[in-house]
């Protein structure tokens, strides 16, 4: 059987988890994972990793569940294992607060995560400006540690990896079967999604090593997630907004809203302050199709579009990507004959 | 009046804290010494964890769980004071893990979202059927200590670094009341057959990505004769043993060997965190906290001393309710010897 060779495009933890999936379940594939920038130049390397999530507006929940759970299940086992300090993956327990009581008192992912449960009122007394909060446990992958440790299973699996600024599907033709678009806001221009926009996250990272909880509030606007080397503290959530400097105005309303929460913040030093564009969508798209390429129809699969949740969904969409290929491949042996 | 303190560990500073809290206004002049021989970092409480805990039961001693719920409720009130970080106090959260079930322990309404563990959890420890999970206090004597001496030090209180032999001795400096806070070596300055050590052995490690500590309790292995892991600030404690009687302050590898081989069992992530150091205590162990007066006749006349000490391995659990109470203690001893405030007399 002759190997089928597939690109996959992005090295952001959406394009790394979906590499990994596909060359450890596919022998008859061989992959290449290519792309401009690499850990820690990616957008994955600017977010805190919290595992939790929101709501996309068109995908069933029941789809939005088995990602969530994939997800969580699979960080879950490195977070226990040996590999978890290796991987950038942790345990972490806190609490998600409400200015007013959300009409949705229990997300879709209460019972993935662990322990979840409301706020007593003593709880809720550090909260003063809160009517509402929940408890539970869930993880952290921090993608400055996690990107690199995927690439080491990728490698050792039989992946290659090769910089370069892709521009078109057209130039991948000629050496992929199959292509994988994992190019988050990339894919504005290199698949011409216009549904594809930027939403724009400032952030600290701080060292304040007494923090052992992290805080957030339920508007996703506030928060401060403890990690491994630092906090981070946040954000902001401008759409349509590219900038990648600073903006002073959002580092001081930043320190504002989170030092009420955390007042202890006052004393944590300020490592650094990243700024990343989430790749913002409707929804993440996860689909396949093929494209007229060279006189070819090259199968396409699609896995970008995350928002702000990558970390989250990450493998749950990796593996529905690699469905996707499988599918393509049995479908491939079809195109040979054309 | 004078006040002589013998101890400079958490109990010996905390007291004189207390003292000066609630006398300082109404004694006057009122001097405060503290007479060590040992000073922060070098004091049993520096190498505690740090963790706010009393032990699982306290067998009718309820004077001792209200001391600890005290000490809870005044380390929670100082979490939102600007000095927490300097004082060394944070929240921590974590699980208790039992191989067989148990009662829920005496503390279970002090500490906060005290809730039994869900099946899932229970999973992510294999060998433990049951346990519970809550939100706690840490208080690291290492950064409480010194802002201890320091709050003392501004406020006039002297210190000595001396090695006290006798109760004699501090009384003829003149010291009115002679505090007792010297733990473990109480029973050098007057025998104690009830007080003996309880050997500890810890090792520090760094693995920062720990954010919750893992108690386990084995109920036939004894308090602290089973593995602990306890995130601080900076390092991750280790533990634990418990050796009633034994005397060595040395670490002993073969401790060192099982502590760790246990560990790395109930958190497989410890496997590659780097051991910075081992270090070794002793709990001043006792079938309870001694804390009471004792007027001692001597030739120059009788001495008056507040004993403050054995407090096992719960020292900086219950060392805010303790310090108020021997500062009750030393208002009655004051209200004697007529020198509380003219209003009074």
């Amino acid at each position: 059987m002759k190997t089928v060779r597939v690109a996959v495009v992005g090295a952001g933890v959406v394009g790394f988890s979906t590499a990994v999936c596909i060359v450890e379940a596919l022998p008859i594939c061989s992959v290449t994972l290519l792309a401009e920038k690499f850990s820690p130049d990616t957008t994955s390397d600017v977010a805190a990793g919290m595992v939790l999530a929101e709501v996309f507006p068109d995908i069933p929940l029941e789809r939005q569940r088995r990602w969530f759970k994939d997800g969580f299940d699979h960080l879950l086992d490195i977070a226990q294992s040996e590999h978890a300090p290796e991987a950038g993956v942790l345990l972490t327990s806190g609490c998600q607060i409400f200015k007013e009581v959300p009409a949705e008192m229990k997300p879709f992912w209460s019972d993935i995560v662990i322990g979840f449960r409301n706020m007593t009122d003593l709880e809720l007394k550090r909260f003063p400006n809160h009517k509402f909060g929940q408890v539970f446990t869930t993880l952290k992958c921090e993608c400055s540690i996690y990107l690199p440790w995927l690439e080491k299973r990728f490698r050792k699996a039989g992946g290659r990896v090769e910089q370069r600024k892709v521009n078109s599907l057209q130039e991948l033709s000629n050496n992929f079967d199959i292509i994988v678009n994992c190019t988050g806001l990339g894919s504005r221009t290199l698949v011409g999604d216009n549904q594809v926009h930027p939403i724009r996250g400032q952030v600290f990272k701080m060292e304040a090593p007494w923090l052992k909880h992290f805080i957030r509030d339920g508007d996703g606007m506030s928060y401060i997630y403890p990690g491994i080397h630092s906090v981070t503290v946040g954000g902001t959530k401008q759409v349509g907004d590219s900038r990648l400097q600073l903006d002073q105005g959002d580092s001081k309303s930043i320190l504002e809203r989170c030092r009420k929460l955390e007042p202890s913040l006052r004393k944590a030093k300020v490592l650094h302050e990243p700024v990343g564009l989430r790749p913002g969508r409707r929804s993440p798209r996860v689909d396949k199709e093929l494209v007229e390429l060279r006189g070819r129809q090259v199968p396409v699969v699609h896995n970008y579009g995350h928002s702000g949740w990558g970390v989250s969904f990450a493998w749950g969409t990796a593996r529905d990507a690699l469905g996707l290929v499988r599918q393509c491949l049995h479908e491939m042996p079809l195109q040979a004959k054309l | 009046m004078r006040v002589a303190v013998i101890g400079a560990g958490v109990i010996g500073l905390s007291t004189a804290q207390s003292i000066y809290e609630q006398y300082h206004s109404t004694v006057s002049p009122l001097t405060i010494e503290v007479y060590a021989d040992q000073f922060t970092p070098l004091t049993t409480s520096d190498g505690a964890a740090g963790f706010w805990q009393p032990y699982l039961y306290d067998k009718g001693n309820v004077q001792e769980t209200k001391w600890n719920k005290e000490t809870f409720d005044y380390l929670l009130s100082q979490l939102s004071s600007p000095e927490s970080v300097k004082m060394g106090i944070f929240l921590q959260s974590g699980y208790n893990l039992c191989n067989e079930h148990a009662p829920e322990p005496s503390f279970k309404d002090t500490v906060l979202g005290f809730r039994q563990l869900t099946e899932r959890e229970l999973q992510m420890f294999p060998g433990y059927i049951h346990g519970w999970f809550n939100t706690a206090l840490m208080v690291e004597g290492k950064s409480y200590l010194p802002w201890l001496m320091d709050w003392l030090q501004k406020r006039g209180v002297k210190f000595y670094h001396r090695k006290i032999e006798s109760f004699k001795e501090v009384a003829e400096t003149g010291a009115d009341v002679i505090i007792n806070c010297t733990g473990m070596r109480s029973g050098a300055l007057q025998p104690d057959p009830d007080l003996k050590p309880g050997r500890g052995q810890i090792v520090k490690v760094d693995a920062p990505w720990l954010k919750h500590w893992i108690i386990t309790h084995d109920f036939t292995a004894g308090t602290y004769n089973s593995p602990y892991i306890i995130p601080g600030s900076r390092l991750v404690t280790v533990g634990g043993v418990f050796q009633l009687g034994n005397w060595s302050e040395q670490n002993n590898s073969t401790d060192h060997k099982k502590i760790w081989e246990n560990a790395c069992q109930l958190e497989p992530s410890l496997k590659h965190a780097r051991i910075v150091e081992d270090w070794s205590g002793l709990r001043p162990s006792r079938s309870k906290v001694r804390l009471e007066r004792e007027t001692i006749k001597s030739a120059a006349g009788p001495i008056e001393v507040i004993h403050n000490y054995g407090h096992g391995g719960f020292g900086l659990t219950i060392h805010r309710g303790c310090a108020e109470e021997a500062a009750r203690l030393f208002g009655q001893i004051v209200e004697q010897k007529g020198k509380g405030p003219k209003a009074r007399l």
